[in-house]
C-alpha cells in the first residue's frame, strides 16, 4: 500500500498501534509493519513528525527512557488519545460497511 | 565526509537541512540517528551485510528532502509558539516601563492627545497579550483541528508579522508622541531614555523573530 493512500490514516494507525502500550519510535514502525503483514510502504522517517503532531494535539505523550540499556523516547497515548482512537475506530467500521455494502455485494440481480 | 557511515552522512544531511529551536532540532535528529540504527540492527540481524543494512534503513527511512520538509515544519511550529510566548511575556515589562513615566515623570499636565494616544497604546497591548493567551490555551485544540504542521506554522508566522506590526506600531507612536510633549524627556530623561531604549530592543527582538517564523516554514 503506497504512502499516499495511508496519509489520510497515519494518525489513527499510529494511536492504534500504541492502544495500551508505551513504544519507541522504531518498535512502532516494527509493529506497523507487522499488523499490516508488510503492505504498509512509507517512509519510515515520516512517523516521527506525525508522533509530534499527535504530541502536540495532546492524544501522545513521551519521554526520554531507557530501553534494552539505550535512551529512547518512547510514546504513550493519553486520556484524549484512547478517546480519538476510539471515535476513529467507529468511523472506520461505518466507513467499512458502507464501502462493503456497495463494492462487496456483487452485481445487480437481473429484472424480471 | 571520509570514514564516516551511510548513516551519519544521512543524519548530517537531514542536519544540514534543519533550522529552528536547538533542544528541538537536536531531538529530532537523536530521534531519527537511534531509528536508522535500529533498522540497520534488524537488517544484520536477517542476515545482510554492514553496509547493505545501512542502505536499506536510510533507503526505508526516506528521501532527505523530503523528511527535512516534515521535520522542519515542526520546528517552524515550535519557533512560532515561542514567539507567541515571547510577546505575552514582553508585552507587560514595556507596559509597565511607560506606565511608570507616564506616573512618574511624564507628570500630570499631559495634553488630551497624549492621553488619547497613551490609551490607545494600552488598548493594543492587551489586544494582543489576550489573543496570544488565547492562542497558547487553545493551541491543543488548534493542533486537532488543523492536522497540517505546515498550514500550523504558515498560520503562525502570519498573525506574528502582523502582531510585531501593530505592537512596532503602537510602540513607536508612544516615544514620538512622548517627545511632543517634551522633547527633552526622552533624551535627558534617564528613565524614560532606558524605556525608549528597552522599546526599541523589545521591537527589534520580536521583529527577527517574527521573520524566523516565515523563513523556517519557507
Amino acid at each position: 500500500m503506497k504512502a499516499d493512500a495511508l496519509r489520510g490514516h497515519l494518525d489513527a494507525l499510529l494511536l492504534a498501534t500504541l492502544d495500551g502500550r508505551e513504544l519507541h519510535g522504531y518498535a512502532i514502525i516494527e509493529a506497523l509493519q507487522l499488523r499490516s503483514g508488510g503492505a504498509l510502504d512509507l517512509p519510515t522517517g515520516t512517523v516521527y513528525p506525525a508522533l509530534r503532531r499527535l504530541e502536540r494535539a495532546g492524544y501522545v505523550r513521551s519521554e526520554w527512557t531507557t530501553v534494552s540499556g539505550r535512551q529512547r523516547r518512547t510514546y504513550q497515548l493519553t486520556t484524549a488519545g484512547k478517546k480519538a482512537l476510539t471515535a476513529e475506530r467507529a468511523a472506520w467500521r461505518e466507513f467499512t460497511t458502507a464501502i462493503e455494502g456497495v463494492l462487496g455485494s456483487g452485481p445487480w440481480p437481473a429484472k424480471a | 565526509m571520509a570514514g564516516q557511515s551511510l548513516i551519519d552522512d544521512y543524519v548530517d544531511a537531514l542536519a544540514a537541512r534543519l533550522r529552528g529551536p536547538a533542544a528541538l532540532r537536536r531531538d529530532l535528529l537523536t530521534e531519527a540517528r537511534d531509528s536508522l540504527h535500529d533498522a540497520a540492527e534488524s537488517y544484520l540481524d536477517a542476515g545482510f551485510d554492514p553496509e547493505e543494512a545501512q542502505r536499506r534503513a536510510v533507503e526505508d527511512f526516506g528521501p532527505v528532502g523530503r523528511i527535512a520538509r516534515e521535520y522542519q515544519a515542526e520546528l517552524a511550529v515550535a519557533h512560532g509558539v515561542r514567539f507567541v510566548r515571547s510577546l505575552l511575556l514582553l508585552i507587560p515589562l514595556v507596559h509597565g516601563l511607560w506606565e511608570l513615566n507616564r506616573l512618574l515623570w511624564v507628570g500630570e499636565g499631559q495634553p488630551d492627545w497624549y492621553r488619547t494616544v497613551a490609551q490607545a497604546t494600552d488598548l493594543t497591548s492587551w489586544v494582543l497579550a489576550g489573543s496570544a493567551a488565547v492562542i497558547l490555551i487553545a493551541f491543543r485544540w488548534l493542533a486537532r483541528l488543523i492536522g497540517d504542521t505546515r498550514l500550523v506554522g504558515r498560520l503562525t508566522g502570519a498573525w506574528s508579522v502582523g502582531a510585531v506590526g501593530v505592537y512596532g506600531f503602537s510602540l513607536l507612536t508612544v516615544v514620538v508622541a512622548t517627545a511632543g510633549v517634551d522633547p527633552g524627556l526622552v533624551l535627558l530623561s534617564p528613565p524614560v531614555l532606558l524605556a525608549t531604549l528597552v522599546t526599541f530592543a523589545v521591537v527589534a527582538r520580536l521583529v527577527v523573530l517574527a521573520r524566523r517564523c516565515f523563513v523556517l516554514v519557507a
